[in-house]
């Protein structure tokens, strides 16, 4: 078989001359408009050559005269190589590694680029599907003092907006099952009842626990209260609120990184989400379950759990005014069933009295306004 | 795709223009923008990539596409001669410097170039893409990493900067180039660097740290001016970019004493 090249000779025309050649045993011959060579493969020389090593060079000098036969097309090649008689073979294993080391090293660093291009892309991927435990590794390594300081932010906020009963017979009450429910924790904390009519409470991290006088008066007992209580101190425990606050900080730094969009509202508006924060499904089922133990831990019945919560959801279908409880924690159907089904799945056992006299309490709260 | 075969006359000195004679039905690409003139007959047709491409849409974005990379526009312009006799178009040069023409099956039908330096050729030479696959080369070599490719059998014309100096190299000749005076070169001319070898030139010889290096057979293209360099000394000496304000007749210079003296120093 035929391939072709282009020649270089000292003789012919300085930019090359197109040649037809072939292997005949182990001599190649070369064919061109008037003129004809033939030379011994032992005599020849080969090398990659030309634009990014493109090119087999293979070269010999003949009567004292230097020639250079250069193949480029993937075709011409293979036919030289195929046909190629074994005394060239070791050089010609040389070149095409030489060659082929070039196009590596070439595709590599292309990869290289382009995955350091892509590293902000795949770190914000990263990002968002690990960011609950990133979010986790980060709260793990806050100290508690920084806890209660965000928990003080917040409070003040919270009494900007709305009176804090500190002392009284609900205060008592929602102390008195809190501290039940948080023995031996690492946070030293506050119990508020907030003078007003929402069906609410919350925990900011640090132990600031703030239920609603709503809540109380919507309760029909001391262990609705303890449910809602569990719930939420077992998200202070977990720490949803400070994960929360990280999440969003990183999100909102790296698009303030991205985006080079650094507005100096952000940080007030984290203050501003404490007290509005929406815990993931994640959360919410976690706190459900660790308010389970914590009120099985310390005997109190745990059917005011999933009684409350049901209570509220039925309350929210029927349409009624807006229950904060209920639309902060997206309530469902599932979520009340899984208490239940933990419940049922306990054995049976008696839990403590609260002892409290309920009516009383809810007779002690301001009057509703 | 057959070439056409087109006449060409190249006018002027230092800024040159092209003027190509087609004959009726035959057919020149332009770079977009390139045009000087063009006489009555001839029909002007804006293709989206070169003008090459037979395959359908997505070959003609890949087209497109390369041309992008080589800093072209997206379209070509092609000029038909839709007369009865011959017919003419002009395409000037951008920048100072030298019209290159080359006639690529003289060359084996294929020349890398210079990424934007390509200014018009017959109907049917294909622009393509070349990547400089060397990094030290793509990094250092003061072309970067992306040439183009210009493959075909006809006319093909570049642009090179300053004067031109063509010269054809022997089977291991070497010669050393300053980076970025590289313009276009035969495939079989190995395109590497060469460190300048001593610490003192690489810092203070203000050749930089490496030579472009061209090794032969074939023939390769120099130009004297790169256009990036000229556009260097001409901001550094406007004045609204903090040059200086050389006046005539400013016995003492713009403001003071010292620019009198300082005189024409650039």
């Amino acid at each position: 078989m035929k391939f072709s090249g282009r020649l270089f000779n000292s003789a012919i025309r300085d930019t090359g001359i197109t040649v037809s050649g072939e292997w005949s045993g182990d001599r190649l011959l070369l064919q061109a408009d008037g003129m004809a060579e033939q030379v011994d493969a032992h005599e020849l020389k080969l090398q990659a050559s030309g634009f990014n090593n493109g090119h087999l060079q293979v070269s010999w000098s003949s009567s004292a005269s230097e020639f250079a036969l250069f193949l480029e097309k993937a075709t011409d090649r293979s036919v030289f190589e195929t046909e190629a008689p074994s005394a060239i073979t070791a050089q010609l294993q040389k070149a095409v590694k030489q060659q082929k080391h070039t196009a590596a090293r070439f595709r590599l660093s292309w990869m290289g680029l382009i995955a350091f291009l892509l590293l902000p892309f795949i770190g914000f991927g990263v990002f968002i599907l690990k960011a609950d435990s990133v979010a986790t590794w980060i709260a793990t390594h806050i100290p508690h003092e920084y806890e209660t300081k965000i928990g003080d932010l917040t409070l003040a906020q919270v009494k900007a907006k709305t009176p804090l009963l500190e002392s009284g017979p609900a205060v008592d009450v929602v102390r008195n099952i809190g501290e039940r429910l948080t023995p031996q924790s690492r946070y030293r904390y506050r119990w508020f009842v907030a003078d007003a009519p929402e069906i609410n409470a919350f925990a900011a991290p640090g132990g600031v626990v703030v239920v609603y006088a709503g809540l109380i008066r919507e309760a029909d007992n001391a262990e609705e209260l303890a449910g809602v209580l569990a719930h939420e101190i077992a998200h202070v425990e977990l720490r949803h609120s400070l994960k929360g606050i990280i999440k969003n900080f990183g999100l909102r730094a790296f698009f303030a990184l991205m985006l080079g969009d650094v507005s100096g509202t952000f940080a007030g508006s984290i203050v501003t989400q404490m007290t509005e924060l929406k815990f993931s499904r994640d959360a919410e089922r976690d706190a459900d379950r660790e308010g389970l133990q914590r009120l099985i831990a310390s005997a109190i019945s745990p059917h005011g759990m999933p009684r409350f919560f049901e209570k509220l959801a039925a309350k929210e279908g029927k349409g009624g005014d807006a229950f904060a409880l209920v639309s902060t924690h997206p309530s469902s159907e599932e979520r009340m069933a899984m208490l239940k089904r933990e419940i049922d799945a306990l054995p049976v056992r008696n839990y403590v009295d609260l002892g409290v006299d309920w009516n009383a309490i809810k007779k002690s709260l301001p009057s509703k306004k | 795709m057959a070439m056409d075969e087109v006449d060409f006359e190249i006018f002027g000195n230092e800024m040159q223009y092209v003027e190509v004679e087609l004959d009726p039905g035959e057919a020149a690409v332009g770079e977009a923008g390139a045009m000087m003139y063009m006489h009555n007959g001839i029909q002007m047709d804006t293709v989206f990539g070169d003008g090459t491409q037979q395959g359908g849409l997505f070959g003609k974005l890949l087209g497109a596409g390369k041309r992008l990379l080589t800093g072209e526009s997206l379209f070509t312009t092609v000029f038909h001669n839709e007369g009865t006799g011959k017919q003419r178009v002009a395409f000037a040069a951008p920048y100072p410097g030298k019209i290159v023409p080359v006639h690529l099956s003289d060359i084996g039908g294929t020349l890398i170039c210079q990424k934007d330096s390509f200014l018009c050729a017959a109907k049917g030479v294909s622009l393509g893409i070349a990547f400089q696959k060397k990094l030290g080369v793509g990094l250092f070599g003061g072309e970067g990493f992306i040439m183009q490719r210009l493959e075909g059998n006809g006319w093909a014309f570049v642009h090179a900067g300053g004067t031109l100096k063509e010269c054809t190299l022997a089977a291991g000749e070497v010669l050393r180039v300053d980076t970025g005076c590289v313009v276009a070169f035969q495939p079989t001319v190995d395109f590497d660097i060469q460190y300048v070898g001593k610490i003192k030139s690489a810092i203070f010889g203000g050749e930089g740290l490496f030579f472009a290096t061209l090794s032969g057979p074939g023939k390769v293209w120099l130009q004297s001016l790169p256009l990036s360099r000229l556009a260097n000394r001409i901001v550094m000496a406007a004045p609204a970019a903090g040059g200086r304000q050389v006046g005539e007749g400013s016995l003492l210079g713009g403001v003071g004493l010292g620019s009198l003296l300082g005189g024409d120093d650039d």
